[in-house]
């Protein structure tokens, strides 16, 4: 019988480093006993050793501790000063690695803070038993309308209807509508501002937006009529030190409305995240004293301007609320009831209640209280900040595994003296750690330089609780211990795996699979840096095509004038001084022209008006259009094109007259531009208008929406917004001068204008910001994708530094050697570009589909890049490649 | 702590050897005392024995036989010295007065 076996089986139920002394105990006496007794009986004993240990083990888990403990404590210890005299020794490695990974977490830090400040928006107490209450309207199956205000009747028929409903609160959203002007007469300086965050309320908001009134009591501060509350910082403004309660305050605006308000309270200043800014509050019931104040602001069911949020009980289901609102509907608009032929209802409002803290990143209505965020903005930045990481990561991996080759030696050396593959594995994940934790700290050092920069350019206010945040610190310290194990773990065992013979011989060759994954790690990171600079150049060619683009109408050189907010004493005299100024501002030298109107270029389409082809008609064949209120000059001074007919005219006598534009003719049914002219169209389905013209269709809002259809109704007198054309480039100036006219005609508002250019590139601020932030990350993407080919390229040519050797012997020119290196990096490039271009065509040709007007993708959007990531991976690799280039082959021919 | 029966034997065997490891105790016990052992269950007391303290072992120098493998050799302690006299005390008093004949000598 064979002893083989035998000594397997023991070897199988001893501890491994029991083994070899149990096994030489065993031969001893095996060699005893064939003296003894013959091989034949000794090798029986044998297997009678083998078996009785078999039995029990020896050194097994329940048995003694399996092998003398090593002190630890020292072990690290000396792990760690490898560690650090390895860092010191490889600088330039190290700083590679450290820098790729601090870039990589400060900007997941930095992003994590926008983030979460973007989702903590209206975090009231009670935030998800709160709701906005919004319609929307919807004619013969066509939505016409979503509005994120509602009825002014809707907030009590709702407290009324449902005892479900806590609490409720209103406001009109005066300051955004109109331009709001209030003034302090008792300062002895007068003072006047335009208000844009006033509102008129109730004390619901108190309680639902979390307002703390920090002086007067919140029960009655805005029960009467004529009384107002102001933020902090507001009463700051007009009143200084001095306490602001008993004072008033003028509230005026536009339309002619004036109410001298008393103080009746102060609020502390609203923090950044609340989806609607307020700094005034006056008392709803002051509402009322304006001409039919009851009807319009009170019971109303017509006009939807009245932001409206209720707090409903826990539990209640707001779907619920949202069907029981057609009944409530249908008890205050009994007209709706109305049914076409087919019994469907004919005008239908859908209620929505939408979850508080929703607003801020999913509402994109046409009128929201405030500027919204884009969740989808949000969740592409958390996956950049991922990416950002993983290529930083990968690129760790990739120079440990390159840089294997140095420390081989010390990895035999350490085999040979009895290091176990786990010792040699916590060694190097020991050494993953240290430097995360330096990465670690540079980033933070990072972030703290560069988080002041960062929190403007975001426009977040710098005292977020974020960094108070025990999660984030938590959230640190599992990155590093994370990062440090998974890109720690396969360089760590790649490098224990050296059979300690082949390396200390000197005669070491890396494998092949490391060599395959390495190229793949670089590829990858080629291929996303390239799909995300392809990304940045077709969001800028977008932006600057719809920047840029003929917009049909004259946009240069225009100052936009808002209607005064004060208007004085009478109409009639204010009337009278608009007449005046409109004439003293057209005899400027610098003034081509003026024109008024009722809206600008760049302000939103509600298409809130009917038409119809027929007086009376039933409203299944009713027309909703958006309507421009224009005086005579307007189309003239926009230099818009018209089609057909002509424009108004004082001289022709026009008066009920219509000009349509082209999209408009055609959704009236007209078969030409020149078959309208003349023909009549029915105002509100009564009123005859006659068309006179027929004008080309501009684009009155960002490129991303199609022309609407609009009608330019002759207002001789509108004065909502002046439009005055310059005719000189020293703006300067002539700003200066109407600022003076202004002040003259208009004593008491704060002079305030805009160009028509910049209102209507502010259209594409959120367009702008993407790109910014996208070519932010497309360059922090390649630059650390750069990183790692310039580790890569001085592993590559060390580790060709014999065959580049060789190839010079030859009779190689320095330039065959470097074609030689780039043509390698070249390859990984085009492969990568194969990756990176369907990626980036699929995903680019979906944004830009949400765009009406949209460039084409074009090859020279995808070469353009390639060309310039080639250029800059040459770039990145010539230092490295020349030296090894013009090397003496000698030196690495040489036998050490 | 109490000694086993064969831990006292071995106990016994290692304080007759001078450099004692498995092998040679094991041998002692097989042919002096005369007692039927397995190389396994020596390791077995053995490890018990050091787990009670009755004995310590360390590695031992690079031996002269092929291989050149460190053996691990066993000593007893104090604890082990005075146990085994314990058991010898109260085996002898046990003894006292019995007339079982077999080998031995009547401790006095």
């Amino acid at each position: 019988m064979s002893t083989k076996l035998a000594t397997a089986l023991i070897r199988w139920r001893v501890a491994q480093p029991r083994q070899d002394e149990v096994l030489d105990d065993i031969e001893e006496v095996y060699a005893l006993d064939i003296e003894r007794v013959g091989k034949g009986r000794a090798q029986l004993l044998y297997w009678g050793h083998a078996l009785n240990i078999a039995l029990f083990g020896i050194g097994k888990p329940d048995d003694e501790p399996a092998y003398e403990t090593a002190n630890p404590i020292d072990m690290y210890r000396n792990y760690l000063k490898v560690a650090l005299r390895t860092i010191h020794r490889q600088k330039a490695y190290t700083l590679i690695n450290v820098l790729g990974l601090a870039v990589g977490l400060a900007c997941v830090l930095l992003i994590l803070e926008y983030v979460q400040f973007e989702q903590s928006y209206d975090n009231v107490a009670d935030a998800e038993r709160i709701y906005r209450v919004q319609n929307n309207y919807i004619r013969n199956n066509i939505l016409i309308y979503e509005s994120a205000a509602t009825f002014s009747g809707v907030a009590p028929a709702m407290k009324a209807a449902f005892p479900e409903v806590e609490a409720t609160t209103r406001f009109y959203h005066a300051g955004a509508i109109f331009n709001t002007v209030v003034s302090n007469e008792a300062s002895a300086e007068p003072q006047h501002f335009r208000e844009p965050h006033l509102i008129f309320g109730d004390e619901g908001l108190f309680d639902l937006f979390a307002i703390n009134l920090v002086e007067g009591d919140a029960a009655t501060a805005l029960d009467a009529v004529n009384t107002m509350v102001l933020s902090a910082a507001t009463a700051q403004r007009y009143f200084g030190k001095s306490n602001p309660i008993g004072q008033t305050l003028r509230v005026t605006d536009e339309n002619g409305n004036n109410h001298l308000c008393t103080v009746t309270g102060v609020f502390a200043d609203q923090p950044m995240n609340r989806h609607v800014a307020i700094e005034l509050i006056v008392s709803y019931p002051t509402l009322h004293t304006r001409p039919e104040g009851a009807r319009r602001y009170e019971e109303n069911w017509g006009g939807y301007a009245f932001y409206t949020y209720v707090r409903l009980a826990k539990g209640t289901d707001p779907r619920w609320v949202e069907q029981q609102m057609y009944g409530v509907l249908d008890q205050y608009k009994p007209g709706y009831k109305e049914v076409n032929a087919a019994g469907e209802r004919i005008r239908q409002n859908h209620f929505t209640l939408v979850p508080l803290g929703n607003i801020h990143l999913t509402s994109h209505l046409q009128n929201e209280a405030g500027v919204n965020g884009n969740a989808t903005l949000v969740s592409f930045l958390l996956l950049i900040a991922a990416f950002t990481l993983i290529i930083a990561w990968v690129n760790y991996i990739n120079l440990s595994t390159a840089r294997a080759l140095e420390r081989a030696k010390e990895v035999g050396l350490r085999k040979v003296l009895g290091s176990r593959r786990g010792q040699l594995v916590r060694q190097f994940l020991l050494e993953a750690t240290v430097l995360h934790v330096i990465a670690v700290g540079c980033g933070l050092l990072l972030v703290w330089m560069v988080r002041p920069a960062f929190l403007v350019w975001a426009g977040i206010p710098a005292g977020t609780a974020f960094w108070n945040d025990v999660q984030i610190w938590t959230g640190l310290l599992a990155f590093t211990t994370l990062g440090a194990v998974l890109a720690g773990l396969y360089p760590a065992f790649v490098l224990s795996g050296f059979r300690p013979a082949t390396v200390l011989k000197g005669s070491f060759r890396h494998s092949a699979r490391g060599q395959w994954l390495r190229k793949s790690l670089v590829t990858f990171q080629f291929a996303l840096s390239i799909a995300l600079i392809i990304g940045t150049v077709a969001v800028y060619a977008q932006l600057a095509f719809m920047q840029n683009r003929d917009l049909g109408f004259d946009v240069e050189q225009t100052v936009i004038l808002e209607k005064p907010g004060n208007l004085g004493s009478t109409r009639a005299a204010y009337r009278e001084r608009m007449g005046a100024f409109k004439q003293s501002v057209r005899n400027l030298a610098a003034v081509r022209q003026v024109a008024a109107s009722s809206v600008v270029p760049s302000q939103g389409i509600h298409r809130g008006i009917v038409v119809t082809r027929q007086p009376n008609s039933p409203l299944s064949e009713a027309h909703s259009i958006e309507i421009v209120s224009t005086d005579y000059d307007f189309l003239e001074a926009y230099g818009m094109t018209m089609l057909a007919g002509r424009g108004f005219s004082e001289a022709a006598g026009d008066t009920s007259v219509f000009i349509l534009n082209a999209s408009a003719a055609t959704m009236l049914g007209f078969a030409s531009p020149e078959v309208a002219v003349g023909e009549t169209v029915y105002l509100y389905g009564q009123e005859p208008r006659r068309v006179v013209g027929v004008m080309a269709d501009y684009h009155h809002e960002s490129l991303q929406r199609a022309p609407d259809p609009m009608l330019f109704n002759l207002y001789p007198s509108v004065d909502a917004f002046l439009s005055i054309k310059l005719s000189t480039q020293d703006l300067p100036g002539a700003l200066a001068q109407l600022e003076a006219l202004y002040q003259e005609a208009f004593p008491g508002n704060p002079f305030r204008y805009t160009f028509l250019d910049d209102r209507f590139n502010a259209q594409y601020t959120a367009d702008q910001r993407f790109g910014e932030r996208f070519r932010f990350f497309a360059m922090l993407a390649i630059f650390i994708a750069c990183l790692g080919l310039s580790g890569l390229t001085a592993f590559a040519t060390q580790q060709r530094a014999k065959e580049i050797g060789i190839r010079k012997v030859c009779g190689a020119s320095v330039g065959r050697v470097l074609v030689l290196l780039a043509s390698d990096i070249l390859k990984l490039v085009l492969v990568a570009a194969t990756v990176a271009f369907p990626i980036a065509y699929i995903s680019l040709d979906g944004w830009l589909n949400t765009y009406a007007f949209r460039i084409a993708l074009t090859p020279m959007l995808f070469l353009m890049p390639l060309v310039g990531v080639i250029a800059l991976a040459l770039l990145t690799m010539s230092f490295q490649s020349l030296r090894a280039a013009l090397s003496n082959p000698i030196v690495a021919l040489r036998q050490e | 702590m109490y000694v086993g029966e064969f831990e006292e034997l071995v106990l016994l065997a290692i304080c007759g050897i001078d450099e004692a490891y498995a092998v040679p105790i094991h041998q002692r016990i097989v042919h002096k005392a005369g007692r039927s052992a397995t190389l396994g269950g020596v390791y077995r007391a053995l490890s018990r024995l050091e787990q009670k303290g009755f004995v310590r072992s360390r590695m031992g120098e690079i031996t002269h036989t092929q291989g050149g493998k460190r053996k691990r050799l066993y000593e007893v302690t104090g604890t082990g010295l005075a146990a085994v006299r314990a058991m010898r005390t109260a085996r002898d008093r046990l003894w006292e007065g019995l007339d079982l004949g077999g080998v031995g000598t009547v401790n006095v």
